[in-house]
Order: C-alpha cells, then sequence, then structure tokens
C-alpha cells in the first residue's frame, strides 16, 4: 500500500486534524446493524483487502502525529501512561519481537529487521531511527522493550498475563485511553478491569469473551471492534485529565457537532505471545470527525439510526451524555426516514 | 457476605475451615476479631491454629482479649494494621504448603494483608476474606496520586489536591482502593448530587 | 511418506533421527527454506498430522522439547505404542528428510511464574515438556528440582540429558532397583508458593495428587499434563445437522480429526478430553456413546446431550450432531 504520511497534524488544541478521502473510505466503520449493543463480536484476525484489516497491524497517514502525541503526554506525565510490572518482562520481548516482525513484513519501505542470531538492527524511516540491540538484554536497548517499541507504534497496547483461567492486565502503554486509568487498573483481573461497562456482564458477553480468548494460541489472532465518541479530535483523554477535555463536552450544538463530534473507533487485533504465553491487546484507534462520515450518505443513515436509538446506560457510559441530544439532531438531516 | 454490583470489588466469604489445611492462619483486625471469634469456635478438634489480630479500628472494636482466650499460646496482637501486615510476611515466608489464610475485618485491612498474600502466590483456594465492621472506601485520586482514607460520602474532597472528587464504583485489588475523578470536570462548580456510599 | 498440511499445519522436515533409548525415538524438525518455527514457552506441545495409507489422518500431540529461544527448529520425542492407531509406529518408521506438518504450539502446562519453588516430577516420556520449563526457570534464576523416574538405566537417555544440563537438581530413579518414587518425601514442607507439575502416566498423576492433597496442598498449586492415548473403537458415521453431510468416522480416527480432514474446524486444545473447548451438541446417539472424556457431567453423559468429538466415539451407527 501506497503510504503518505502527513506532516502537520495535531491531536490537541489548537487542532489540525482530518482524513484524506483514501483514509475516509478505509475508515472502519463498526456499525452492521441500525441499532448497537454489547456482543461478543471477536472473530479471527484473517487479513483481507486492502484497508485497516490487509495487515496484523494497520498504519495509516496520521502515524507520524499520533507517534509525537505519545511522545508529548509520556513527557508531561511520566509515570501515568506506560506501566509494567516486573514479571512481564518476557512479554515485552514477545510484543517487540511481534511488531517489529509484522511491521517489517506489512511496510518495508518504511521498517527494517535484521537478525543475525539474537543480535539484531531495528530501522524506522518514518522516525528515522535505527538501533541494533541484543534481543533478550535489556541493557542494549535505551529503554524497556515494550515501551521501546510502543513508542513506534500505533494505538495502545496492553499486555494480559494469563492466571488462574483468567486474565491479567500485566502491562500497558495507553496514550489514547478513552477515560480510565492504568495504573489503576494494572493488576486487574478480566471481569475486573471490564466492571464499569454497563449491560454487557448481564449478557454473558465477558465471561464468553474470556473462554474465547483462553484459548488464544500463536499465529491464530483474532480481533474485535469497539467505539465510542470524542469532543475534537482529541486522542489523550484519559481520567487523569479529565479536568482539561470534559469540557469540551459543553461545547457541543446542533450546528456544529459535525465538525465537533469525533465517532472514535478502536480495531483490537489480538494476539498470544508465544514465550510469555501472554496476550496482547493492541486499541488501534480511528478517529473521523461525523461531517466526515455522513458523506457516505449509508453512514449518515445508520448513524442516526444508531445514536438516536442507543441503550441510556451506554449514552453515559461512553461520555456523551451533555451532547448527546445535538448529536442526535445534527444526524437527523442524514437519515431521510426523519427528514 | 457483602456483595455489591459493583463488579470489580471483590466477593468477600464467609470464614469458614478449609478441610485439608495442615496450618489455619487467622488474621484480623477490629470488628474483625468477630468474624475470627466464629471461625475458631469451628475448627475441627486438633487443628493447629495461629491468630494475629490488630487493634487499629474504625469502629473501635477489640476482640484481643477473647481471642487470646480462644487460642492460647497461640495469638499476638499488634497496634496497627502496618505492625501486623510486617508479621504477617514473616510468618508467611517460613510457612510451608497446607498453610491456609483466613482474613476479616475493613476493607482497607483486607486490602493490605492481600498485598502480604500476593507475595507468597496464594491462590483463591487458600485465602478466605471476610469483610466485617463499616462501609468505608478507601479512595485513590486519579489526579493527584493520593489516597483519601474512611470515605463515607459519594462527592468528597481529595485530601492531596483538595478537588471535588466522586467515587466510581470501580475498585482495584493492587491500590485496595476505589478511584475517585474530578466530578464537575464538565462545568466548574456542577456536582452530582451528594449521597451516602451505601455499598 | 505423506505431508498433512490440512487445516493450518506448518510443514517441515525431519532433519535428524536419534533412537535414544529402546522404543523412544528424539526427531528435530526443522522449517523450510530459512523460516523461524513460532515462538513457544515451555510445557507448549503441537500435533503432528499424520496421514496412514493417503488416507486416515491422525494428528498426536507431543511436547516440545527444544529451546525456546532457538526455533531454527523443534525437537519431540515419541515413545513407540505396539496396540494404538499406528501414529507412533509410523513416526518411528520415519527417515531423515522426511516430511511432516505440525500445528502451532499449545500450552496447556505453562510454568507459574509467580512460584516460588517449582517442583517437576516426570515418568517415562512425561520428561520431555521439563527441558524447556526448567531452561526458562534457569534463565529466571528461580528455583526449581526435578524428580524423574525411568524403569532401568537403559531407558533413562533422556533423564540423563536433563540431569547433565540442569545439575544437581535434578534427581533420577531407577524404579527397577529402587522402586517407586516417595511422593510424600518429595511434596512434604515446601515453602508456602511452591508449584509442582507432574508429567507421565495416569497412575502417577493420581498418586501424586492424592500425595499432595494429604499434605493439604491446595489444587491450584497441582499441576499436571498427560497424553491421552487416542481410543480406537467401530466405525461409525457423523451425520452434521446443520450442513446435512455425513462423514465416516473409521475405527481408529477421532471424530475431530474426520471433522479437519474435511476442513471443518472446530475449537480445540487439549484433543485428550479435559478441557471442553471441542464440546458439541448431541441430536441423535441411536447406538449410544462411547464418553472418554473428563470434562462432561454425568448427566450430560447418560443423557448424551453432548460429546468431545476429540476422544469419545459413537458405538457403530450413525451420530446426528449439532454442526
Amino acid at each position: 500500500m501506497q503510504l503518505h504520511i502527513k506532516n502537520d497534524e495535531s491531536f490537541r488544541a489548537p487542532y489540525r486534524f482530518s482524513n484524506s478521502p483514501e483514509a475516509l473510505a478505509r475508515f472502519p466503520f463498526p456499525f452492521p446493524e441500525d441499532s448497537y449493543m454489547y456482543s461478543v463480536n471477536l472473530e479471527p484476525h484473517v487479513r483481507t483487502g486492502q484497508g485497516v484489516l490487509a495487515n496484523a497491524f494497520d498504519i495509516d497517514e496520521h502515524y507520524i502525529a499520533e507517534c509525537g502525541d505519545r511522545a508529548r503526554a509520556l513527557a508531561e506525565q511520566p509515570g501515568v501512561h506506560y506501566v509494567s510490572l516486573p514479571h512481564m518482562m518476557q512479554a515485552q520481548w514477545d510484543v517487540l519481537e511481534l511488531i517489529m516482525e509484522a511491521y517489517a513484513r506489512d511496510f518495508p519501505q518504511v521498517f527494517e529487521l535484521r537478525k543475525q542470531g539474537a543480535r539484531w538492527t531495528w530501522v524506522n524511516r518514518l522516525l528515522g531511527i535505527e538501533d541494533s540491540f541484543t534481543f533478550g538484554d535489556p541493557a542494549s536497548l535505551p529503554m524497556e522493550p515494550f515501551e521501546y517499541i510502543s513508542r513506534q507504534a500505533q494505538g495502545d497496547w496492553v499486555l494480559l498475563e494469563e492466571r488462574d483461567q483468567t486474565l491479567y492486565i500485566g502491562a500497558g502503554m495507553t496514550t489514547e485511553r478513552a477515560d480510565y486509568s492504568i495504573r489503576f487498573d494494572l493488576g486487574m483481573s478480566w471481569n475486573e478491569f471490564h466492571g464499569p461497562v454497563p449491560l454487557a456482564h448481564e449478557l454473558g458477553v465477558f465471561d464468553k469473551a474470556l473462554k474465547f480468548m483462553l484459548r488464544l494460541r500463536s499465529n491464530h489472532p483474532v480481533r474485535r471492534l469497539n467505539w465510542t465518541t470524542t469532543v475534537f479530535p482529541r486522542l489523550e483523554t484519559s481520567a487523569e485529565t479529565l479536568p482539561d477535555w470534559g469540557p469540551n463536552r459543553t461545547m457541543v450544538t446542533p450546528e456544529n457537532a459535525g465538525e465537533t463530534v469525533h465517532l472514535r473507533v478502536e480495531l483490537q487485533p489480538l494476539h498470544r505471545l508465544p514465550r510469555s504465553n501472554a496476550i496482547v491487546f493492541p486499541i488501534r484507534t480511528y478517529l473521523a470527525p461525523l461531517s466526515e462520515l455522513v458523506t457516505n450518505p449509508s453512514w449518515g443513515r445508520r448513524l442516526h439510526r444508531v445514536m438516536s436509538s442507543l441503550h441510556q446506560d451506554l449514552i453515559d457510559y461512553k461520555g456523551m451524555t451533555r451532547y448527546h441530544a445535538a448529536m442526535v439532531q445534527y444526524l437527523a438531516q442524514f437519515d431521510g426516514a426523519t427528514a | 457476605m457483602l456483595i455489591t454490583g459493583i463488579k470489580s470489588r471483590p466477593v468477600y466469604d464467609r470464614l469458614a475451615p478449609f478441610p485439608d489445611a495442615l496450618l489455619h492462619l487467622v488474621v484480623g483486625q477490629g470488628s474483625g476479631g468477630s468474624a475470627m471469634s466464629r471461625l475458631l469456635a469451628e475448627m475441627p478438634p486438633g487443628a493447629e491454629v495461629e491468630v494475629m489480630y490488630s487493634t487499629e479500628s474504625f469502629t473501635g472494636q477489640n476482640h484481643l482479649a477473647g481471642l487470646k482466650a480462644a487460642a492460647p499460646g497461640a495469638c499476638e496482637g499488634f497496634g496497627s494494621n502496618a505492625a501486623l501486615a510486617e508479621a504477617l510476611h514473616v510468618r508467611l515466608a517460613r510457612a510451608f504448603m497446607g498453610t491456609r489464610l483466613y482474613l476479616a475485618g475493613s476493607e482497607s485491612f483486607i486490602g493490605l494483608a492481600m498485598k502480604v498474600a500476593r507475595q507468597f502466590d496464594l491462590n483463591a483456594d487458600e485465602v478466605l476474606r471476610e469483610h466485617c465492621g463499616s462501609l468505608v472506601r478507601r479512595v485513590w485520586c486519579v489526579h493527584c496520586d493520593t489516597y483519601s482514607e474512611n470515605i463515607t460520602q459519594r462527592v468528597f474532597s481529595c485530601s492531596g489536591c483538595g478537588k471535588p472528587l466522586v467515587v466510581r464504583d470501580h475498585y482495584s485489588r493492587l491500590m485496595g482502593a476505589f478511584m475517585g475523578v474530578q466530578g464537575d470536570a464538565e462545568v466548574p462548580g456542577e456536582l452530582p448530587e451528594a449521597s451516602d456510599l451505601d455499598s | 511418506m505423506t505431508t498433512d498440511t490440512a487445516v493450518g499445519l506448518i510443514p517441515v522436515t525431519v532433519a535428524r533421527i536419534d533412537d535414544v533409548a529402546p522404543g523412544i525415538r528424539v526427531l528435530r524438525l526443522t522449517p523450510d527454506d530459512g523460516h523461524y518455527l513460532p515462538g513457544f514457552s515451555g510445557g507448549s506441545h503441537v500435533t503432528v498430522g499424520i496421514g496412514l495409507d493417503g488416507e486416515t489422518h491422525l494428528r498426536n500431540a507431543y511436547s516440545l522439547m527444544s529451546s525456546p529461544y532457538d526455533t531454527s527448529h523443534y525437537e519431540i520425542a515419541v515413545r513407540r505404542v505396539e496396540n494404538g492407531r499406528g501414529g507412533s509406529r509410523f513416526i518411528h518408521g520415519l527417515r531423515a528428510g522426511d516430511r511432516l506438518g505440525v500445528s502451532s504450539p499449545v500450552n496447556l502446562f505453562p510454568i507459574q511464574i509467580h512460584g516460588r519453588l517449582h517442583v517437576f516430577i516426570a515418568g517415562g516420556i512425561g520428561i520431555t515438556p521439563l527441558f524447556p520449563q526448567i531452561e526458562e526457570l534457569a534463565r529466571a534464576g528461580a528455583a526449581f528440582e526435578a524428580h524423574v523416574s525411568c524403569r532401568t538405566p537403559a531407558d533413562a537417555a533422556l533423564a540423563h540429558r536433563l540431569a547433565g544440563r540442569f545439575g544437581s537438581n535434578v534427581h533420577v530413579r531407577y524404579t527397577s532397583q529402587a522402586g517407586r518414587q516417595d511422593f510424600a518425601a518429595v511434596l512434604s514442607r515446601r515453602p508456602l508458593g511452591s508449584h509442582v507439575y507432574v508429567c507421565g502416566p495416569a497412575a502417577m498423576i493420581a498418586d501424586v495428587r492424592a500425595a499432595a492433597a494429604a499434605l493439604g496442598w491446595s489444587g491450584s498449586h497441582v499441576h499436571d499434563e498427560q497424553f491421552v492415548e487416542q481410543k480406537t473403537g467401530k466405525a461409525f458415521d457423523l451425520r452434521l445437522a446443520r450442513s446435512g453431510i455425513t462423514l465416516r468416522v473409521p475405527a481408529q480416527v477421532s471424530p475431530l480429526e474426520v471433522l479437519e480432514a474435511n476442513g471443518i474446524a472446530i475449537p480445540y486444545l487439549c484433543r485428550g478430553g479435559a478441557c471442553g473447548q471441542c464440546e458439541t451438541r448431541v441430536l441423535e446417539a441411536a447406538t449410544g456413546i462411547e464418553h472418554h472424556d473428563v470434562w462432561l457431567s454425568d448427566e450430560a453423559k447418560a443423557c448424551n446431550s453432548h460429546f468431545m468429538p476429540c476422544i469419545s466415539r459413537a458405538d457403530g451407527g450413525t451420530l446426528v450432531v449439532d454442526l
């Protein structure tokens, strides 16, 4: 695929963000029906097509800006966005290997991995990085392996440890998280970190998904989609900085909802890690303002129907309470049935 | 038994003797003493038992005398939860497989004791935890990384940064605390209604 | 010799064969042209696709014996079983240069990394997973001990290999000389946080579990892996109600293997009737079901509401399932 990376974007005020027509055409629209409820929407991560599902881990035109936003968040709030429990080092090396091999295989024009036994050389032409290190030796890298590679990888990444028939959060690089704290969630089990999600527990979604996850095997990844909304194209919406981005929710009107409200879709290609037997839970986030999405008439119609029929508990949990009505009012004009 | 709708909060147990244990370590604090006494009365004859009890208590309950009577020569008292936790660490470090641990007390105490227990890879089939006493919460402020103890209100002022925090019904086992986030983050001064934390 | 590359198997070449002890053959398997095989964690196994007579498709599970840190090759050890289905005999008939297909590794017997001491008890061919498991522990500087039983010194080549690599914490016992292992002695007065890993015949596993229970070891600290030998029986027809097709299940092939050979992938992990993944709903079982698993409840087995296609079979006739 052709990679035309944008040069001058910003995910913080003053925002500079938009999707090219190519990026918009490949946007992973998450609604297969006119209404939405949680389900066990896991499927084998079989690579298909030319878009976001064509590769193990997707890269797009926002890569440089996203890595820059990550670096900024890590510098501004050390210890808040990247955490790792001591026993996760084997998993860290596993995920470094997984991402490096995938990127080098799928995007050879910009990533390169050369191996001589345990001596590896990694080249990242997009960020101007070339480093040689010894696989398995933390002292040979400028920082921990998981931090090293996730600073160069688009999307958030969480490492889950398998123990006692469930999965525990053991490490995370999460500069794009939607209103949670990775320090707080560290060490939580599968049901615990999904605790706040409304309704899904009663539907048995998490129990079934966990069973599915526990039988994940190397080389047979699975994927699912999740979604929420954000006001302004701000990626860093952690619980810690809620006072910074919370007020944005008061700025949405029916007139400006197209530009201000962004759909935020998470593609999660889950992989079993070979040596640690851990699981990597990537959260690859795609943003698009509603105004871009409604240029596709069927998406516009569907967005109106999904949002107007959304269960109140989901509206509240996804943080839309204050601007939900304005958003639905804006979307109504794109739904022939109600115009 | 304390079961709430909060899915990340532990489901607490009712203490009862494990049938296959070689050694029963009964550890608690404050109002947990009543559950400990009840448990000791249910132990099978000849059971090997050791008791550790902290008199630090929000509700002021003190069961030390009764526990010493129930486990003569095998009951040690501590003036603070921290002192007990240290001693528990020392005891577990020389314990053998076949040991079972019973914890009784406030949620904060149980969280503290579980931090010690986790270092010895104790699993659910080796530890029972009975919640006793008041429902006060330990709350962690996500903004300033400070813990506030004994919180009883849904909205309160952070002891670290002074922000008005809303207590979310989400519990971290590693921290042994609930999360507090700024309650008026969207519109300054617009806070949720005050209410008691009733669970 | 056939290569079985059905349903996602990785093609490998038998690079080397070592008959290390009577009936025990070690195979070294290498991937095609300079590729690396998938990494794995100690305790993992792979299933080897075995085509007999060009028709019968078996899948036998073997623990990986090689290093997780060098996946230029895999190593497995196979014990020759005389009156089984023919899978091990097939393997014992292979030559260097022959081709096989292996699945990607799965681990149902992983190291518990939070453990404070790791005690291994192995019998016979059950020693194989200990090689990568102990390598992981040794690298991490974790405390371990291995107690390996063999019948006679002539059977102990692998045990000596393990002892040679990992030193005095590996104890080898010849049961024909010294009698059976005293499991209570091995498990007594172990530090809190210890784990015991047992790999060997079913009777040994049962004895270790009993000894552990008598010493108050909690179940979550006792781990075992057992390779269940496939049961042979009568041939029968497996009718898939939803797709409307009927498959013939030969006498020595499991229903799961037949489904896979026909491109129908159902979930599985252990292939030995223990993990529950392949549980399948039964609609009609006119001739009854031979349940060989340990997963289903007694009620489910009595009323034949479900069966485990990895290891159970119908007693001839036709079995109709919800697939």
